[in-house]
């Protein structure tokens, strides 16, 4: 499993650097010598999608720009300025929908980049005039486009990808579903695609980091979530990392939390894989997805101890017990991704799983090994929807009860916040984001986004409902703010089958499969 | 005289044939041998059964002389002596000459084909056992010699019939092989010599001779004289008094004579000053300066001459040749020998450490005994563990009368392989110096430096090697990397 | 025995004590793997997984260190009759040595063999491909800071070098804790270069 390791936004970026540090000795002078390359862990690649040029070019030492070295890595990519300024497109995005896509620093709300993509993706209009940009979607192409060599689906040898966001932060929210949606839409249906999202924790502490309130932070992380979990076709796996955990484990210390997370994603992503078992990432993906419609959660649960003879129970019930990275209930998990690192039996492995899960049986578990250090034996278990009990979400340290509070969280923001996320003149009350003037087109959209009876809101409350009620999954319908109608189509519910895309075939069997189970119809 | 032979022949046959039929068959006893019986062969006279008497043949009678002969050889003799019993004058006198067909002018060293021959004309029995020599007189001599050692021998049957003659064949002496032999030159007169034990016999006796038969021949005996080449004088170019010299020539005999060679050594007026002789055989022959003692330090400055004379014991012969008394081959020139006077050898390094790398100032005091200034090389030559006086520089240098102290100041004089070691040195000239040396030697007291490196830690030549031998590895690191590529993912 | 010779012997001791740990280090994952697969498992198809590249820098400082290693061996032992009173430099090459590039005749000696060292090692097959100098540490996982450590050896090899040639600039003259620093540099930096076989050895004790 060779990933390509994708960071949205500052976060992203930061644990992007983690993992895509050099393992090489590092000397520019040597490297031209030697023709030495960049060498990471397990040969993975990666690259940096940032929306903020002041903190691409001026704070990070890392990345280089993409545009401007393309020979160089690794590299960060700005993609909103393959729109040049002033370009038609900008000016009729503008125009029309009030959104000014050339904005340094994305405005903070997770719907804003959504909006941008649907625009790009549905709008004839506007895709009339991108004709010589030579690309119907500019952002989000040039992002693919900065990801797309190092997979395989390039000339790389990366065999899937790892999105790594901070979940209610600006761009990583935002930006994630669009490229996963963009992705998809140029034909890759069954490249894996994971995200690992860290959500931003409770409390203000995280305010100016983030740079928004927690209300507004968490609605952006489940709306991000929520379309994430919703897409049909979309990402093969979440990867849910809470970030009060991972603070809670760093003294609160920022950059020893990245670290951490490199450091638990080794089993995952490092090399010196046990002969015969180099999972290839669709192996992954195909077994992370098997069995549920929708793309799943995985929770990560970590443990590391000194190497000794039968060590596989203790790291199982390390991990299962203080390794979680997200609260759950492991016993909840419908399937169990194991990577591990050392000299451990993957039998015992499973027994040890199957003594905390009893549930599982072993072919819902996976063992994938490496070789680690010799003085440590690590041990990762990605948990497969750990939650679905009823009543779970009154025990704290659920992932009902995590999800449950954000959910209400942001549905108390969005009862209290109504200017703001319509953008009524006069709304801003952050001094960091710039007031967003938008047509009365886009603002009635946001509304019936926001507040309609099949909005968001709505669907949140139903979401916590279903987390009360134990019921799997909890985001079912996917959301869209624009409804952009076809012009040429005869009626929309004319489908031709010969125009329509891969993703979209995909939403509409899941529209099926949805109402069919409503329909108290097994599918 | 061959009639009176044969008649009486017959007698004697006549006689026997008669007093065998007239004596009886048997009773045989010693006084009366007569002979073997016949055997049988059918011959005429075979005995008749009756046992009478039967007749003689000739067969049986040559049977009967040959058992007689056999077996009572006394009676025998007594009674050939009684028939031969006649006139004692009848013995003639054989005769002898010699005869040779040649020149009769020849070198020494021919071989002479002198033969002689005998007639004889005494019948068999009379014939005598003769001996016969060559005999010489020389030149000057009265009486003739032998000649050969060992007389040559012609027996009584030694003859062959050629007419009415008794003649030998030719006969030589074989042990005469040179006119040498003969032991003398000029007119020889030579002549054969015969006796047989009662008379001699001369061949000089006979006068009428022609060649190339001769009684007394006259032969004119030449001598080959001795021969010289390649003379040379080997020795340097421009010799000292006692410098090796050696003459040296080529000497030559036809005759192979032992010839005294004798050198003369002259002066550019021809005066000969000194000789000396060597007796040799063909061949090389040298004469060496230093063995004769023919130079002294008083012939330093002078030139001198030399010829050869050849004496074989018959011609002596000069070479160069003397009629012209001046012509004589040329050297040796005798260069004049100054004297030196050396002392106080020293040697100063410059530096006191006493690193073989140093530079060293090699001196010497010289000075010239004669009232003159000379131009001489002079070669400085080191002696170490290592070197066996190995020369370092050669100089010409200008000796003065005064005393001088010439320096020899090099930095090539030690190498590497010498620190450590003692040292010795020397100054070579090619003149003698008062101790009659041509050199002057010293060992001095203080040995060269152990130490190997003649550079120190900070100095360009270390920088530079340190230079190279700390980024060789670096380079070849990241050659070999950037050729192997095992840091590259794969 | 002399102590000069005791240190030769240290160091000898040193480069098989790394040599032993790096072939038992991987008979044991060989061992160990076969023992949790349940099966045989060809030492070709582990060593593939077992390696791991350390990047070309790194792979290039590391040959260049092992290089310099046996070039500060040769300066320490075999230039001056210290230790080897009969065969060293300048005992049997003496105006070699004495001669203007006589030094860096010897370090390109010491070089070039272990250059062909290197490169022989590359013939080895596949099943003793761990043998390969070149990819030495391929098969050992190494942080940056322990990289960065080993690469420290270098220098020490260095000084260690330049210790030794003043040594030869001063001969016959010695002194014995120059030497000593020599040699003790020598020492530290091999055991930097063996570090990762002796602590995978030391802790994969079972």
């Amino acid at each position: 499993m060779r990933l390509c390791i994708v960071g949205i936004g500052g976060m992203g970026g930061k644990v992007a650097h983690e993992f895509l540090a050099n393992e090489d000795f590092e000397s520019c002078r040597l490297t031209k010598l030697t023709g030495g390359e960049h060498v990471t862990s397990g040969g993975i690649k990666g690259v940096w999608l940032e929306s903020d040029e002041n903190e691409a070019k001026n704070k990070n030492k890392f990345f280089k720009d993409g545009r401007q070295n393309p020979h160089d890595y690794p590299l960060y990519f700005i993609p909103h300025d393959m729109v040049p300024d002033g370009h038609p497109v900008h000016v009729a995005i503008k125009k029309k929908y009030g959104y000014d896509i050339k904005k340094q620093g994305y405005v903070r709300d997770a719907q804003y980049l959504k909006a941008v993509y649907e625009i790009f993706e549905d709008d004839p209009e506007i895709r009339g005039k991108l004709l010589d940009l030579r690309s119907t979607n500019p952002i989000f192409d040039c992002a693919w486009a900065a990801v797309r060599p190092y997979t395989t689906l390039g000339r790389g040898k990366c065999d899937g990808i790892l999105f790594i966001i901070s979940l209610g932060g600006g761009t990583g929210t935002g930006f994630v579903n669009p490229i996963v949606q963009h992705i998809r839409s140029t034909g890759k249906g069954d490249y894996p695609v994971f995200v690992l999202g860290v959500l931003t924790e409770e409390g203000t502490a995280s305010d100016r980091e983030q740079y928004a309130k927690e209300g507004k932070r968490n609605l952006g992380a489940i709306s991000s979530i929520y379309d994430l979990l919703t897409k049909g076709g979309g990402v093969d796996g979440l990867i849910l990392v809470d970030n009060q955990i991972l603070l809670s484990r760093c003294e609160g210390d920022y950059t020893l939390a990245n670290r951490y997370l490199h450091q638990v994603s080794l089993p995952l992503v490092a090399a010196r894989d046990y002969p015969g078992e180099k999972p290839p990432s669709p192996a992954v993906r195909a077994f992370s997805t098997e069995g549920w419609s929708f793309p799943p959660i995985l929770v990560p649960c970590y443990s590391r101890i000194r190497r000794r003879s039968g060590s596989e129970a203790s790291l199982v019930e390390e991990a299962l017990s203080k390794g979680r990275l997200f609260g759950c209930q492991p016993q909840d998990a419908d399937k169990a991704i194991v990577f591990c690192r050392g000299y451990l039996d993957s039998g015992k492995i499973r027994n040890a799983i199957v003594g905390h899960i009893p549930d599982l049986t072993a072919d819902k578990i996976a063992v994938w090994r490496k070789l680690g250090e010799n003085s440590h034996e690590e041990l990762l278990i990605l948990l497969r929807n750990p939650y679905g009990s009823p009543g779970s979400y009154q025990i704290e340290g659920t992932l009902e009860w995590r999800l449950h509070r954000v959910i209400a969280s942001a549905i108390t923001y969005m009862e209290g916040h109504k200017p703001d996320l319509l953008y009524i003149k006069g709304y801003s009350e952050s001094t960091q984001d710039d007031e967003l003037t938008v047509t009365d087109e886009t603002r009635q959209a946001l509304e019936d986004f926001f507040y309609g009876d099949r909005g968001l809101k709505a669907e949140l409350e139903v979401a916590m409902k279903r987390l009360e009620d134990g019921t799997k999954p909890f985001f079912k319908r996917p959301l869209r703010i624009f409804d952009i109608p076809d012009p040429k189509s005869v009626s929309p519910l004319v489908i031709e089958d010969n125009k329509t895309t891969p993703a979209q075939r995909a939403q509409i069997k899941k529209m099926i499969q949805e109402e069919l189970r409503e329909m108290g119809l097994k599918v | 005289m061959i009639n009176m032979k044969l008649y009486f022949s017959a007698g004697v046959i006549i006689l026997c044939l008669l007093l065998v039929t007239l004596t009886p068959a048997s009773g045989q006893d010693e006084d009366d041998y007569e002979g073997p019986p016949p055997n049988g062969d059918g011959d005429a006279g075979s005995r008749d059964s009756s046992g009478g008497k039967s007749k003689l043949s000739l067969n049986q009678f040559v049977r009967y002389l040959e058992s007689w002969q056999r077996d009572n050889s006394d009676k025998y003799r007594y009674m050939t002596q009684l028939l031969r019993q006649g006139n004692p004058e009848s013995y003639k006198v054989p005769y002898i000459w010699l005869y040779y067909n040649g020149n009769l002018t020849v070198s020494r060293n021919e071989i002479p084909k002198i033969y002689f021959v005998v007639e004889n004309p005494n019948s068999l029995d009379l014939r005598r056992t003769l001996f016969v020599d060559l005999q010489a007189k020389l030149p000057g001599e009265r009486e003739y010699h032998n000649v050969n050692q060992i007389p040559q021998v012609v027996q009584p049957f030694d003859y062959v019939v050629s007419g009415e003659r008794n003649i030998t064949s030719l006969k030589k002496w074989p042990e005469i092989n040179s006119f040498t032999q003969i032991g003398g030159v000029g007119e020889v007169k030579l002549r054969a010599y015969m006796h047989d034990g009662t008379r001699d016999y001369y061949s000089s006796g006979r006068s009428n001779t022609t060649h190339p038969h001769y009684g007394e021949m006259t032969i004119n005996i030449t001598n080959a004289p001795p021969q010289l080449f390649n003379a040379t004088l080997v020795g340097p170019q421009s010799p000292r008094y006692n410098d090796p010299l050696e003459y040296v020539a080529e000497v030559f005999d036809p005759d192979d004579d032992l010839m005294a060679v004798r050198l003369h050594i002259t002066d550019p007026a021809g005066r000969e000053v000194r000789n000396e002789t060597q007796e040799a055989k063909s061949g090389r022959v040298s004469f060496k300066a230093a063995q004769y003692g023919f130079f002294g330090e008083a012939d330093a400055g002078k030139n001198f001459t030399y010829y050869y004379s050849l004496d074989d014991g018959i011609d002596i012969t000069s070479f160069p040749p003397r009629d012209n008394p001046n012509a004589t081959f040329e050297g040796p020139n005798i260069r004049s020998t100054p004297k030196l006077w050396v002392e106080n050898l020293h040697v100063e390094p410059v530096d006191k450490n006493y690193y073989y790398w140093d530079e060293y100032n090699f001196s010497v005091v010289m000075r010239n005994q004669e009232p003159y200034s000379i131009e001489i090389p002079v070669t400085l030559k080191i002696k170490t563990k290592d070197k066996n006086w190995k020369g370092v520089e050669t100089r010409t240098v200008t000796v003065t009368p005064d005393s001088k102290r010439i320096y020899f100041s090099t930095d090539d004089a030690f190498d590497v392989l010498d620190r450590g070691s003692d040292f010795s040195f020397r100054f070579e000239y090619q003149e003698y110096d008062q101790n009659n040396e041509r050199s002057a030697e010293m060992q001095w007291y203080e040995p060269l430096n152990q130490r190997l490196m003649k550079y120190d830690l900070v100095s360009i030549p270390i920088g530079i090697n340190l230079l190279f031998v700390l980024i060789l590895p670096l380079l070849g690191g990241i050659f070999l990397e950037k050729w192997m590529g095992k840091g590259r993912l794969g | 025995m002399n102590m000069m010779q005791v240190s030769f012997l240290a160091i000898v001791m040193l480069l098989l004590l790394g040599l032993v740990a790096h072939i038992l280090n991987v008979r044991r994952v060989h061992r160990r793997i076969e023992m949790l697969e349940h099966k045989a498992v060809p030492k070709e198809e582990l060593l593939s997984d077992l390696y791991s590249c350390q990047g070309s820098n790194f792979n290039a400082l590391a040959l260049s260190a092992w290089i310099l290693f046996l070039t500060a061996l040769f300066f320490l032992y075999l230039l001056t009759p210290e230790l080897f009173q009969d065969r060293n430099y300048f005992i049997q090459l003496p105006r070699m040595a004495s001669s203007l590039g006589g030094l860096a005749l010897f370090g390109l000696l010491g070089s070039v063999m272990m250059i062909l060292v290197v490169v022989g090692s590359e013939k080895m097959p596949e099943s003793l491909q761990y043998y390969r100098l070149a990819e030495l540490y391929g098969y050992y996982s190494m942080s940056r800071n322990e990289k960065r450590a080993m690469i420290a050896a270098i220098p020490l090899l260095w000084v260690s070098i330049l210790i030794s040639t003043h040594m030869a600039t001063i001969h016959p003259t010695f002194w014995a804790p120059e030497w000593w620093a020599g040699f003790t540099l020598l020492f530290a930096s091999l055991s930097l270069l063996i570090w990762p076989m002796a602590k995978e050895m030391w802790e994969g004790r079972s």
